[in-house]
């Protein structure tokens, strides 16, 4: 056990220990928990208000099992699209796994240790939530001590099941990974292709709930409760066992049962390959290069050339900095052709969504998500001081980051404004709104690259943990999206003048005002982030002591 | 060559004074060796000659440059070898000099002239187009030498260089210093390697809690105190720490 807590207490010192010495990775650390503790101020009353109406119904059709049932899928889904990730990034492509590998710890120790970390990382949004929930089914239905204890026991046991489930799937997958992981472009592909399969499954899922449930019809609720809440058989059991029912009994086996097993298997799996796994992941292994001789080519074009090459070598680096130009439009379809088609959403209702909501969209997921311009500077990792080495201009190098940025999300943003045209946006909207996001995203690039130099993260073992929750991506989507309201607004304010003050303003001419104002607004937006960068670029790098 | 004239630093972030009004000359044609206990302050430095960290205090000259307001010509005319051989790992190593020789604006028929010399020395023609993270320690420093030296700088630079090389590498590293130096150009580094430094070095400098304490040729420094071997002038001078 006592290896358990050492390992346990160094994952944790390491993700939440503040270097005192250090001013402002000690405020940065503080600022992020503060964003963290807001967001929760937001979406706990949010969700709270969400639950009540449903708890009400359940309580008063006495479906308290089903709704809790309910409420153990929805930290499931959570813990599963956040968690999954979490946990292939910490058990397998972690840094620190070549040192415990040698270490006098078994694999399992070095399995479950890690595996505890997660889940408490997953508990913070997904157990938050789901205790909310829980705590108003408590308070609606007048239940008692025993529900609230067993309750909060619950909601980090059915956290825990997807993670076991998960760790079996990835044990094969892993060792597919480390055989195909000389081509980083296939297992890019891969990973890309299972993400885009698990949404799409997911918004199907979505996309038929909504059209199943008609909000104003009480029976349909009730319908819906007792169905997805009877759903999966080991939830249901385990709502029992909270709620103390009938076949109380019978309710505890199952449970213990699916749960014992689950966890069984992982053990002894983990014990089995767990350690080859990591072996295997830890082995030198080389991605085949193109064969060249000496070659020269501009300093610009070099050095966004070294940073693309640097990026696309890399299946972690490639598929975080990747995901804004592949999944802006896959995301775009999947809503719009699932979503919407289920909703029965179509003819001019569908364009008019489609203008708006598709501005939304292509704005917030390809240039809020860039994170090849959030993770600018820290990409550079323990190299960052050859930026500093080189004589190179820092304008020049940060150009050259700018370039690379702006090249990713441009692809997003044009696949996506052709997938939204598929979709009824007007061509005329589509090439204007391409300027003027690649215009944007120019703008952004700046911003982002200015809050990423400002206090980048130059030291990490795994990029993924490095850029989940940074400051420069929190920031940027709270900014990006304020900028794509504002966007959509100006989509429609014109059809709202023309409803509002009775005048005939013509698509074309809408679009034209909407995407005019939208322009100067990124022009200004533009200048003014260019300027901010620029000017101070030699105070930024002075002030990082590599 | 090099002039560091009242050189401190100071770190922001620990707010620790490294370095206290250092004054030191390297001339053109002379290996310098840089001695110091661990935390002295010659990492510091040396990063600060290389533009790695900021100069607060005092005046740099590198070949007649001033760092301050000169900064990319006095960087365009050094050659920078760190102590943790980090590099572009995901580059080969014919990506990784094309890159360096492009960013020093080194010409086709000069990088392929330099590049194919080097890469002879250091015996990496099997694995030149091989990605640099599957190369081994040794492998990474040399790599990171031709990069430091593609553009034929008049001061290289190198940071602990020995440490962690195996013999036939420290010979062939040596040797490149060496020449490097009888070309007319200034090679500074820093080492814990106290006889390495004495064969090689034509003069040395001893750092200690930031401050210079001894500079000079190895035996008029070993003459003037009476001491046999650098080892004992050194241990004398920094209190019996290690180098």
């Amino acid at each position: 056990m006592s290896k358990y807590s050492l390992l346990i207490k160094t994952l944790f010192r390491q993700q939440f220990r503040l270097d005192k010495s250090n001013k402002s990775s000690k405020s940065a650390k503080i600022g992020v928990y503060i964003a963290v503790a807001l967001s929760g101020v937001i979406l706990i009353p949010l969700i709270g208000f969400s639950t009540w109406n449903m708890a009400t119904i359940a309580v008063q059709y006495q479906l308290e099992q089903e709704f809790l049932s309910i409420i153990f899928m929805g930290i499931q889904v959570l813990t599963l699209i956040f968690g999954t990730i979490m946990l292939v990034n910490t058990m397998f492509f972690s840094r620190d796994n070549e040192y415990l590998s040698v270490l006098p710890i078994k694999p399992q120790t070095i399995f479950f240790s890690k595996l505890f970390y997660v889940i408490v990382n997953e508990l913070m949004l997904a157990g938050t939530l789901g205790a909310v929930a829980v705590i108003i089914l408590g308070i609606v239905g007048k239940l008692g001590v025993a529900f609230y204890i067993l309750g909060l026991i619950s909601i980090v046991m059915s956290a825990l099941l997807p993670l076991l489930v998960s760790s079996l799937l990835l044990f094969p997958l892993m060792y597919i990974m480390s055989y195909i992981k000389r081509s980083t472009t296939l297992s890019s592909i891969l990973s890309v292709v299972a993400f885009v399969g698990f949404m799409a499954i997911y918004m199907y899922f979505i996309g038929n709930m909504e059209s199943v449930i008609d909000p104003t019809d009480p029976n349909a609720i009730i319908l819906m409760i007792q169905n997805f809440g009877q759903m999966l058989f080991f939830n249901y059991s385990l709502a029992g066992v909270v709620m103390l029912s009938e076949g109380l009994v019978r309710n505890l086996l199952i449970t213990l049962g699916v749960y014992g097993i689950a966890f069984v298997v992982t053990y002894f799996m983990s014990s089995i390959v767990y350690k080859r796994g990591l072996v295997m992941q830890s082995e030198k292994s080389e991605t085949k290069v193109k064969k060249v001789g000496y070659q020269q080519i501009s300093l610009l074009s070099s050095l966004i050339k070294k940073d693309f090459k640097e990026m696309k070598r890399d299946t972690s680096v490639l598929f975080q900095c990747g995901m804004s130009a592949i999944m802006a439009p896959i995301m775009i379809a999947l809503v719009f052709g699932l979503t919407y088609k289920d909703m029965g959403i179509d003819g001019e209702a569908a364009s008019v969504l489609v203008n708006t909501i598709g501005v939304f969209f292509i704005i917030f997921m390809t240039i809020g998500t860039n994170i090849a311009a959030t993770s600018a500077i820290t990409r550079e990792n323990r190299c960052f001081y050859i930026m500093k080495l080189i004589p190179v201009p820092y304008e020049m190098q940060i150009k050259a980051k700018q370039y690379l940025a702006v090249t990713i999300a441009g692809v997003g943003i044009i696949l996506g404004t052709i997938v939204c045209m598929i979709f009824g946006m007007h061509i005329l909207l589509g090439i204007c709104l391409i300027i003027n996001c690649l215009l944007l995203a120019y703008g952004f690039s700046a911003f982002q690259i200015k809050l990423d130099l400002d206090r980048p993260k130059l030291n990490w073992d795994n990029f993924a943990h490095a850029v989940k929750n940074s400051r420069a991506s929190l920031l940027t989507m709270l900014v990006t999206m304020v900028v794509s309201l504002i966007a959509v607004a100006l989509s429609a304010a014109p059809m709202i003048v023309s409803i509002f003050f009775e005048m005939e303003i013509g698509m074309v001419s809408s679009i034209l005002i909407s995407q005019g104002l939208l322009f100067i607004l990124a022009v200004i937006f533009t200048a003014i982030m260019r300027n901010s960068i620029y000017k101070k670029l030699d105070y930024y790098f002075d002030k990082l002591e590599v | 060559m090099l002039k560091i004239e009242n050189f401190s630093k100071t770190y922001k972030s620990t707010g620790k004074k490294a370095v206290e009004n250092l004054n030191l000359e390297l001339f053109p044609g002379e290996i310098f060796g840089l001695l110091g206990p661990n935390g002295a302050g010659k990492s510091t430095t040396i990063k600060t000659v290389c533009g790695i960290l900021a100069c607060e205090e005092g005046t740099i000259t590198i070949n007649g440059y001033d760092l301050k307001k000169q900064t990319i010509d006095a960087k365009l005319s050094m050659g920078y070898v760190p102590d943790n051989h980090e590099t572009y790992d995901k580059l080969s190593g014919m990506e990784y000099i094309n890159f360096m020789a492009d960013v020093y604006g080194v010409s086709i028929e000069d990088r392929k002239a330099r590049g194919d010399k080097f890469i002879k020395i250091f015996n990496l023609e099997e694995a030149i187009n091989k990605q640099i993270k599957t190369y081994s320690h040794g492998m990474k420093q040399k790599i990171v030498v031709i990069g430091a030296l593609i553009h034929n700088p008049k001061l290289w630079i190198l940071d602990e260089p020995m440490m962690g090389l195996d013999p036939s590498s420290a010979f062939e590293l040596k040797e490149a210093m060496r020449q490097h130096a009888s070309e007319g150009n200034t090679v500074c580094f820093s080492s814990h390697v106290l006889e390495v430094v004495e064969k090689l070095c034509d003069r040395i400098c001893i750092i200690d809690d930031g401050k210079l304490v001894a500079i000079g040729k190895i035996e008029d420094l070993k003459g003037n105190s009476g001491d046999n071997s650098l080892e004992d002038y050194f241990l004398k001078l920094t209190g019996g720490t290690e180098a």
